[in-house]
């Protein structure tokens, strides 16, 4: 059997666009931290800025002390002089894809395979001793030396890309969380609970009868103990300050406030965190075929095929790989793997082998787009409406979910905008799923508030009571909250919330038709100075900018209008959105003057070019190649 | 050399004399008066100075065992024993015993902070035990609460009433132990982030 050809195709350079590693590693954070951040700027019942502290600063303490705890579990302990040149390889390559600085080689006695942690200044490689040594001496065979060096360079990608400190990061931030939140619902339920027990008892404590019962104490330790314990008084308005408490929604307010995040860190951690892991490989696979300027040497690394038989039929075992069937059950088995694939941490050698042929395939398709922005609203709308932000949320309630929207899906545009591909079915489409998954939460809620008010309005009126309770100023006090009339209540919330869905809709639709044309418009660009390092730096900008435009001037005037139409004309609402105005217009004035100057010319010969970009595209008139950074060029 | 000849001689002064005073506190009779109260204190004062150095020498000594989690305990569950002893809740008769557990109780409070200095020295759990101390402080209050009754009574009564067993008897103990735990654990956790931070940038 004669092998195919080999030839050279350009590729799409993924590290040339928004990194979906960073993405996702933006998105845990977001909706973790981001949460906990807008309940402490705006009202809330209790003081959040310490716990968005907390939760900023522990994760990064416990990222930084990670080192030393990996190196006491997993005993190790640095590379000796036996591995010398393994160590002088892994410099070498360091050096060779523009790594900072070296990582160091370290070695444990368990069976772990090659893996990399560090901080952001200590960088190490762990390896098992024995597979140490045979790596070393693989890079010494000159026939297996391309495999073992494609290991060691997929290694050093981890740091190259910086995925090393985000997947650190992200794991103490959800592990902290987790902790803290499960600590406090603990600790402040069995707070709770014994000021439940204890009140009645504190309540009625008389301090001169108790002192009264201690006969053998002398005049002079009496009254010393009078003058330490509340006197009567204290005591009463202690007792009229606990009367209109109602411990009960204290409680309510410890688990409305903890729970959600234990539940929403449990979910990121199931399914986010995985895929994160998932993303970082393709990454450092498409480093290492880019590094090597051929996939062989990795696509043997994947597939445990020796070197020499894969350059010799360099296709076959690969494509048997991906095969699939079309029957009913290879259907069915193959809906089972994808399932399946999503709770693992490292990705399929077939999935890796596509992605390493087509890079294009690493980023997200619209329907993975869509899942990730709908359970990104479903995740914040479930979060926003906990006690720390209700506030928040009940003023602002369409600031932070669409923006967030706004920018993961104009980043994830920018892809497929690249490719030349049409992206305005798929804008629509994910975003009718977002909707669609808003629309089906609020339309449940809206149906058990409905039920309940036709078969027990009393369980509506005292659930209402203590979820707006729980988010009062004053958590637990509930003297004065009464639903008087319940039916105008669920019509008026249903009318509001059914309102901003499609609002939402709306606003982001044109919001991204915005950002999708100016994208493009952008991508013809070809004249713009240092193009390779600042495209996408304007790139971010022109999403930064449409987010402040809605988030400064539309959104707010909305919400205003929907929700507060009194407040309409109130100077700082005027002079916040007019700020927005102006800073839209000028940024909209300087693309225009810069598109103008820079798009659509040939940077080499000044030609005209016509069209829209896509990659691969080369000016007609000198047949240069347009934005060659975006091109990936290596063998297959 | 000398250092370890130095620590070694010191390793086994510490052991004689832990042997030696409790040989006298089994030896010599708990209700002697040595002839005179001067003596009387003296002796006290022995026992209880250098059973507290020894024993602190030793945990110093034997780190590596104290540094870990069981070892950490140990010092805990002889305080919370000795504690048992001394408010009456575990009967001890014999007066040589009660001394010795009274002075296992002055040892064991010293040896939990100790312990607690050598665990937060070695480990940086401090804001872990701070926390899961302070659920537990609460939990028990809870619960003892609710099926001891008012403890703000039951306490002022342990106050009067010293001769009679305290129902409150684990309280000493865990007072003793958030007392040792709640400073060292702040100092432990600001001495981590700054060696951490030091390390980062070294």
């Amino acid at each position: 059997m004669k092998a195919p050809p080999q030839k050279t195709e350009a590729k799409l350079n993924i590290f040339a666009l928004p990194s979906q590693t960073t993405l996702l590693f933006g998105l845990i954070v977001t909706v973790l931290l981001g949460t906990v951040f807008v309940g402490s700027i705006g009202p809330s019942p209790i003081c959040t800025w310490p716990l968005a502290l907390g939760l900023l600063f522990l994760p990064l303490r416990t990222f930084l002390a990670r080192p030393e705890r990996d190196f006491a579990r997993h005993n190790l302990s640095p590379a000796g002089d036996d591995l010398a040149d393994l160590q002088q390889a892994i410099e070498t390559n360091a050096k060779a894809i523009g790594l900072r600085r070296t990582p160091r080689l370290v070695v444990s006695p368990s069976k772990r395979p090659l893996y990399t942690f560090g901080t952001r200044r200590h960088w190490y490689i762990a390896v098992n001793h024995e597979a140490a040594l045979r790596l070393q001496e693989s890079l010494e065979d000159p026939d297996v030396a391309p495999v073992a060096q494609a290991r060691l360079i997929h290694e050093l990608y981890h740091f190259k890309t910086g995925d090393y400190w985000q997947m650190g990061y992200t794991r103490e931030l959800l592990r902290t969380v987790f902790l803290f939140m499960a600590w406090a619902a603990t600790f402040f339920c069995g707070f709770g609970f014994l000021l439940i027990v204890a009140a009645p008892d504190f309540l009625q404590l008389d301090p001169t009868k108790l002192l009264e019962q201690a006969g053998n104490l002398t005049p002079e330790v009496r009254q010393m103990l009078l003058q330490i314990m509340p006197s009567p008084g204290e005591m009463e308005a202690v007792r009229q300050k606990a009367a209109v408490i109602n411990l009960p929604l204290v409680l309510n307010f410890i688990v409305g406030a903890t729970l959600p995040y234990v539940i929403m860190g449990g979910i990121l951690w199931g399914l986010y965190w995985p895929k994160l892991w998932r993303m970082r490989e393709f990454y450092a696979d498409a480093g290492v075929v880019q590094a090597q300027g051929k996939a062989t040497p990795y696509l043997s690394a994947l597939t445990q095929i020796p070197l020499p038989l894969l350059k010799k039929y360099p296709y076959e075992r690969s494509l048997a790989i991906c095969q699939q069937g079309k029957g009913f059950l290879d259907i069915v088995r193959e809906w089972w793997r994808r399932i399946k694939a999503l709770l693992k941490r490292h990705p399929d050698a077939a999935t890796r082998i596509t992605c390493v042929k087509d890079p294009s395939q690493v980023i997200d398709n619209w329907v993975d787009a869509a899942i990730l922005a709908g359970s990104l609203t479903l995740l914040l709308d479930i979060l926003l409406v906990s006690p720390l932000t209700i506030l928040y949320a009940g003023s602002w309630p369409m600031h932070f979910s669409t923006l967030a929207i706004l920018v993961v899906v104009s980043l994830n545009l920018i892809s497929p905008l690249a490719q030349g591909k049409s992206v305005w079915s798929d804008m629509l489409k994910i975003i009718v799923v977002v909707v669609a998954l808003r629309l089906a939460w609020l339309l449940l809620t809206i149906g058990l508030m409905i039920l309940l008010l036709v078969f027990a309005p009393d369980i509506l009126s005292e659930t209402l009571v203590a979820f707006v309770a729980s988010s009062a100023h004053f958590a637990g006090y509930s003297d004065e909250l009464i639903f008087d009339n319940l039916s105008a209540f669920v019509v008026k919330a249903s009318i509001l919330n059914l309102a901003q869905v499609l609002i939402i809709f709306f606003i982001l639709m044109v919001a991204l038709v915005l950002v999708a044309f100016l994208l493009r418009c952008l991508l013809t660009w070809y004249r713009f100075p240092q193009v390779n390092q600042r495209l996408m730096k304007v790139a971010y900008l022109v999403i930064g900018w449409v987010a402040l435009l809605l988030g400064l001037t539309i959104l707010p005037l909305i919400t205003t209008a929907l929700l507060r139409l009194t407040d309409l004309l109130n100077l700082p609402g005027i002079i916040v959105g007019a700020l927005g105005l102006i800073i839209a217009a000028t940024g909209l004035g300087l693309f225009i003057y810069a598109h103008r100057k820079y798009a659509r010319r040939c940077p080499r010969c000044g030609t005209a070019v016509p069209g829209w970009y896509h990659v691969g595209k080369r000016c007609k008139a000198c047949n240069a190649l347009l934005h060659p950074w975006l091109i990936a060029e290596y063998e297959l | 050399m000398r250092k370890a000849t130095l620590t070694l001689w010191l390793t086994r002064l510490a052991w004689g004399l832990l042997i030696f005073d409790v040989l006298l506190i089994f030896v010599v009779p708990a209700d002697t008066h040595f002839g005179s109260l001067l003596l009387m204190i003296a002796y006290a004062a022995w026992l209880i100075l250098t059973l507290v150095i020894t024993s602190v020498w030793l945990m110093i000594r034997y780190r590596a065992f104290f540094r870990t989690w069981p070892g950490w305990a140990v010092p805990l569950i002889t305080l919370i024993l000795s504690s048992l002893v001394i408010q009456g809740i575990l009967p001890v008769s014999h007066p040589n015993f009660s001394l010795f557990f009274s002075m296992l109780f002055v040892v064991s409070v010293c040896s939990a902070g100790v312990a607690t200095a050598i665990l937060l020295w070695y480990r940086d759990v401090g804001l872990g035990l701070i926390a899961w101390g302070l659920v537990i402080l609460v939990w028990m209050l809870l619960f003892s609460w609710r099926f001891q009754g008012n403890l703000i009574e039951l306490f002022f009564s342990s106050l009067i009433h010293p001769d009679k067993p305290s129902p409150l008897w684990w309280w000493n103990s865990l007072v003793c132990v958030c007392g040792w735990i709640i400073p060292l654990s702040v100092i432990s956790f600001l001495g981590h982030t700054l060696r951490l931070i030091l390390r980062e940038w070294q």
